[in-house]
């Protein structure tokens, strides 16, 4: 009846309830302060108009995870939004496009400072440099629209 | 310690700005976030940059979330995302076996990491399941998986209970845990971790305005 056989033994059970007690508390401190603190980011920029991540690549092999097969290219993808839209292939840099085409400002944050800022020529094109490691999130601003991507890890 | 409905209430309260519901969310389910980098064997920093990246989506859905109770499987299945992607991305770059097709040295056992993910998974469900007991019920579970264990005198002397009893009352307090709707779910294989769903569930037909 049970998935786990361990669940149907009292002392399995008990065992297995102290491990989950013990994987609790060795989580590292900075993970919780990291955690806690993102609450921080809940209203920042509420001007901006909230991107809804519509395709990446590195998801659409399917949501199994680790049994995907890794795609070949760079990673591609679509920030919808209501009247801004923006493409990004993240290779060695990233280039993207605003769509519909259009000039702009486009701005790379990090949690902390401001990682890089360029324009988007008449095309909407823009490049940027690709950041290491940990999340970030792409604004844009043109003379219609300030938008802004969700949190992401490139 | 929380049971379900506190979970909707956490959601709800901290979509209008309660840092402390926040942080009691934060409390909860860090630790399934953790198993996950563990399972995927991430280093340090990035298993920081992971659990980082996790909470900053998880504050952008919090009013989007439509249904609070999948919240672990959110969690779960967004942190399985970012793990797995930073696992092939390093795949690309290290040398493999032509033999096995497999990364050679550091290699990830994709066996090895599910089977970490369904213990994760379980341990979580546990944990839930504990905070879903009378508080009562739950004191004398943890009294009794602490380490160093104690004995069954030092947990009467805590606890009050005739030391006869505590054999008994600890069968009842793991059926009744076996009785959670968490563990209870988890047992019916309806663990949070269903491998589908995850932030892909909260994708919005049209953009919203936070």
């Amino acid at each position: 009846m049970s998935a786990n056989p361990r669940h149907n033994g009292d002392d399995p059970l008990l065992a297995e309830l102290a491990e989950a007690q013990d994987a609790a508390r060795a989580v590292p401190e900075s993970m919780r302060v990291a955690a806690r603190a993102a609450f921080a980011w809940r209203t920042v920029d509420e001007e901006l108009e909230l991107l809804v991540l519509a395709h990446d690549s590195a998801l659409a092999a399917g949501p199994a995870g680790v049994r995907d097969v890794p795609s070949d290219g760079p990673r591609a993808l679509t920030f919808q939004g209501a009247a801004l839209s923006v493409e990004i292939e993240v290779g060695a840099d990233v280039m993207g496009q605003l769509v519909p085409p259009q000039p702009g400002r486009v701005t790379l944050s990090g949690t902390r400072e401001v990682l890089a800022e360029t324009a988007a020529d008449a095309l909407g094109c823009f490049r940027l440099p690709r950041p290491e490691g940990g999340p970030v999130r792409l604004v844009c601003r043109t003379d219609d629209a300030a938008v802004t991507t969700g949190w992401i890890r490139l | 310690m929380l049971g379900d409905d506190d979970v909707a209430r956490l959601v709800a309260a901290a979509s209008h700005g309660d840092q402390g519901a926040w942080n009691a969310i934060v409390d909860r389910y860090l630790p399934l976030v953790y198993s996950v980098t563990r399972a995927y064997r991430l280093s340090r920093s990035d298993a920081e940059d992971v659990n980082q990246t996790v909470w900053l989506r998880l504050v952008e859905h919090l009013d989007q979330l439509r249904e609070p109770r999948a919240l672990p499987r959110w969690i779960l299945t967004t942190a399985q995302h970012e793990c797995s992607r930073l696992t092939k991305a390093g795949r690309r770059e290290q040398p493999v076996d032509p033999q096995t097709d497999r990364a050679l040295g550091g290699a990830v056992d994709d066996d090895v990491v599910e089977a970490d993910l369904l213990r994760a998974e379980r341990q979580q469900s546990l944990r839930d399941g504990l905070a879903q007991l009378r508080p009562a019920d739950r004191r004398l579970l943890l009294l009794l998986t602490e380490d160093p264990p104690r004995s069954y005198r030092e947990i009467s002397a805590l606890t009050g209970m005739p030391v006869g009893s505590i054999g008994p009352t600890r069968a009842r307090c793991l059926e009744r845990l076996r009785d959670t709707p968490a563990v209870r779910a988890l047992l019916a294989g309806e663990s949070p971790a269903a491998h589908t769903g995850g932030d892909r569930d909260e994708r919005q037909p049209t953009p919203q305005r936070r």
